[in-house]
C-alpha cells in the first residue's frame, strides 16, 4: 500500500508553514530587540542580525536532518544493511527537501558576503591590515586562506553540490532498480556509497566549520566537526523514526513489524550518547586546558545563556539514557514519540546555542521570530517531504536484500 | 526420571526440530550448543535474561565508588593544586572527574556482568562442565528431554525425534 498525501495533510503541513511565516513576520514587527544595533568589542554586528541567525540556524538544522539521512542511507549501502531496506522510500523522501534547504544557507551566506548581514565576522576583515596597524587581528590574518573568498566558495560549493548530487542520485537510481531489477545498480550503489563516504568524512567537518564554527570567527575547536556530525545524525534519525511511526499509524510499512522500529530507537539511544561523548569531550578538554582562544566560545554561552546551555545537556543526555534504556521502551510507540519530540527540539536548541551567541552576544533571544521561522521550516520541509514520499511506491522492489529485511525478527 | 540427549548437527534442523515437538506438546529441558542459536529462546520457553539489571546495578555502583573515591582523594583528604585548577569543592572539579567515573562504570558493569554470567552459567574457571557431550562444545548440537515432563512413552519419542532429523539419541 502506498502512502496518499491526502488532503487534510497538506494543510495541517502548509498551515504550520504560514502559521510559521505569520508569527515570524510578527516577531520581526514586534519583537523589540530584532532591529537594534548591537556594537560589541569594536565590532558592528548589526541592525537586523536576529532575523538572519533564526533563518540560518533553522536552514542549519533542516539542511543537517536532510545530509544526516543522506549519509545513513549511504551508509546502509557501504555495509551492505539489510534491516533498514524497508524504510528505504523513507529516507529518499527525506532527501528530496535537501537541495532546498542547502540553498537556503548557500543564499544566506553569500548574503552575508554582500553586506545583507553581520553574522559572519570574517566577511567583513581587511586582510590588507599590518601588524600593528589599526584593526589589525593576528587571528584573523592567520586564518585569511581559509576565509579568502577565493577559496571559501568553491569548497562550499563543491561539498553541497557533492551532497545535493548525491542524493538526486540515490532517488533515480531507487526507482530504476524498481523497474530494472538485478543487482547491477545495487553494486553500483554500493560503490557510490564508499565514495560519498569519504566526501562525507571530510565534507560534514569542512561544512560545520564553514558553516557555524567561522561565526565565532577567533575560535576553534578540532574536534567541533564531529560534535556537530553526532548532532546532525541523531536530527535525522529522530526525524525518519517519527516519520516512520507516523507511516505506521496510518496502517501502512506493515512488512516493518519485526523490530524495526525498534532499530530506529536503538539508533536514537546510541547516538544521544555519542552527542553527549562528544559534547563533554569538546567542553572538558578546553575547560582543563583553560587556554584564552579556547575558551571563548564557552564564555560566550556559559555566561550569558547557563539555563539554556545546560538544559541542552542535561536533557538531550538524560532523557534518552532513562526513557530509552529498557528494550520494550524501544519498541513503544508513545515513548518514541515523547522521547523524540524532546531530543528534535533539544537539538534545535543546539543548533541556536552554536548560531546565536557568537553573532549577537549576549543580544539573542527565543522569541516569535524564532518560534515561527521554526515552524516555518518545519511546515515546509515536511511537506516536501511527504509529497516527494506521495509520488512513489512506498516498499522497493528488487532490491537484492529485501526479502531479507522483512524477515528479521528479533527476540 | 530418565534424561534423553538428542544430538543433532546442524543448528537450524535442531530448532526447527523443536518446534514441531513443542507443538506436539513435548517439554524440552535445554539445548547445548557450541555458539548461541538464533531464535531457540521463545521455542524452548527460556526466560528473559534478568542479566540487564544486574548490569544496571553494577554500573551504580561503579558510578558511586568512583565519585566518592575521588572526593575522598582529591577534595576531602587532600586536595590537590593540578593546573591551578579550583580543588575546594567537589562540583568546581566535577568536569575532571567524569572520564574516571565513566570508565570505573564501565569497569565494574562489564566484569560484573561477566562474573555473574559465568556463576550463573556454573561455567567458572576450575567449576566442571556439565554438558552431557563434549562434542557440544566442537561442531554438535544436543537437546535434552526429561522423560517426566512429557505425557508420550519413550519409544514414540525416540522416533518423533529421529523424524526431526536427530543423529544420535543417548539416554542416561
Amino acid at each position: 500500500m502506498d502512502y496518499v498525501f491526502s488532503d487534510k495533510t497538506k494543510k495541517i503541513t502548509l498551515g504550520v508553514g504560514i502559521a510559521g511565516l505569520l508569527i515570524f513576520i510578527l516577531g520581526v514587527l514586534f519583537d523589540s530587540n530584532a532591529y537594534d544595533t548591537l556594537v560589541n568589542e569594536g565590532h558592528n554586528y548589526g541592525s537586523s542580525n536576529r532575523i538572519w541567525v533564526a533563518l540560518l540556524t533553522n536552514g542549519i538544522f533542516f539542511f543537517f536532518i536532510a545530509l544526516a539521512v543522506l549519509f545513513f542511507l549511504a551508509l546502509q549501502y557501504a555495509a551492505e544493511v539489510s534491516w533498514s531496506v524497508v524504510f528505504k522510500r523513507v529516507y529518499e523522501s527525506i532527501l528530496s527537501a535537501l537541495p532546498l534547504m542547502a540553498s537556503i544557507v548557500v543564499l544566506i551566506i553569500v548574503i552575508g558576503q554582500f553586506g545583507g548581514h553581520h553574522i559572519y565576522h570574517w566577511q567583513h576583515y581587511d586582510t590588507s591590515l599590518q601588524p600593528g596597524q589599526e584593526g589589525y587581528d593576528h587571528l584573523l590574518d592567520h586564518k585569511a586562506f581559509f576565509f579568502n573568498p577565493a577559496f571559501y566558495y568553491p569548497v562550499l560549493l563543491f561539498f553541497m553540490g557533492a551532497f545535493v548530487w548525491f542524493s538526486r542520485y540515490y532517488r533515480k537510481q531507487s526507482l530504476l532498480e524498481d523497474q530494472e531489477g538485478g543487482t547491477k545498480i545495487h553494486f553500483k550503489n554500493f560503490a557510490k556509497s564508499a565514495l560519498f563516504l569519504v566526501i562525507f568524512g571530510y565534507g560534514s567537518s569542512v561544512i560545520s566549520w564553514q558553516l557555524i564554527m567561522s561565526i565565532d570567527t577567533h575560535w576553534f575547536s578540532t574536534l567541533f566537526g564531529w560534535y556537530v556530525f553526532s548532532g546532525m545524525w541523531l536530527e535525522g534519525m529522530v526525524y525518519a523514526l517519527m516519520l516512520i511511526l507516523y507511516l505506521k499509524g496510518k496502517g501502512l510499512l506493515q512488512q516493518a513489524s519485526g523490530g524495526h522500529v525498534h532499530d530506529m530507537g536503538k539508533w536514537v539511544f546510541a547516538l544521544s550518547f555519542l552527542w553527549t561523548y562528544m559534547f563533554f569531550s569538546q567542553f572538558m578538554l578546553i575547560w582543563y586546558a583553560d587556554i584564552p582562544e579556547e575558551i571563548t566560545y564557552f564564555q560566550a554561552r556559559i555566561n550569558d545563556y547557563p539555563v539554556i546551555y545546560w538544559m541542552i545537556f542535561f536533557t538531550n543526555f538524560a532523557v534518552p539514557m532513562l526513557f530509552l534504556m529498557d528494550a520494550d521502551a524501544k519498541k513503544n510507540k508513545n515513548v518514541l514519540i515523547l522521547v523524540g519530540c524532546i531530543v528534535f527540539v533539544f537539538h534545535w536548541l543546539d543548533v541556536f546555542i552554536m548560531t546565536s551567541p557568537g553573532s549577537m552576544k549576549a543580544e539573542a533571544g527565543l522569541g516569535l521570530i524564532e518560534i515561527g521561522s521554526f515552524l516555518l521550516f518545519l511546515g515546509v520541509f515536511t511537506f516536501i517531504v511527504l509529497r516527494s514520499l506521495a509520488s512513489r511506491p512506498l516498499m522497493v522492489k528488487n532490491h537484492p536484500y529485501l526479502e531479507e529485511g522483512k524477515a528479521i525478527h528479533h527476540h | 526420571m530418565s534424561k534423553i540427549y538428542a544430538m543433532y548437527d546442524d543448528d537450524s534442523t535442531l530448532l526447527h526440530g523443536a518446534e514441531s515437538l513443542v507443538a506436539k506438546g513435548v517439554q524440552i529441558k535445554d539445548v547445548f550448543s557450541p555458539f548461541p542459536i538464533h531464535g531457540i529462546d521463545p521455542v524452548i520457553g527460556v526466560r528473559k535474561t534478568r542479566l540487564a539489571i544486574c548490569a544496571f546495578i553494577y554500573g551504580l555502583t561503579g558510578m558511586s565508588l568512583a565519585l566518592i573515591g575521588m572526593y575522598y582523594f582529591m577534595i576531602a583528604d587532600w586536595p590537590m593544586n593540578i593546573g591551578g585548577k579550583p580543588n575546594y569543592y567537589f562540583y568546581q572539579n566535577i568536569p575532571a572527574f567524569i572520564p574516571i567515573t565513566f570508565e570505573v562504570t564501565v569497569l565494574c558493569t562489564a566484569h560484573g556482568m561477566a562474573i555473574t554470567y559465568l556463576l550463573r552459567n556454573k561455567t567458572l574457571p576450575g567449576m566442571i562442565a556439565k554438558n552431557p557431550d563434549p562434542r557440544t562444545t566442537d561442531d554438535k548440537f544436543v537437546m535434552q528431554i526429561n522423560s517426566s515432563d512429557i505425557d508420550m512413552d519413550e519409544e514414540t519419542l525416540i522416533s518423533e525425534l529421529k523424524a526431526t532429523g536427530a543423529i544420535e539419541i543417548n539416554k542416561a
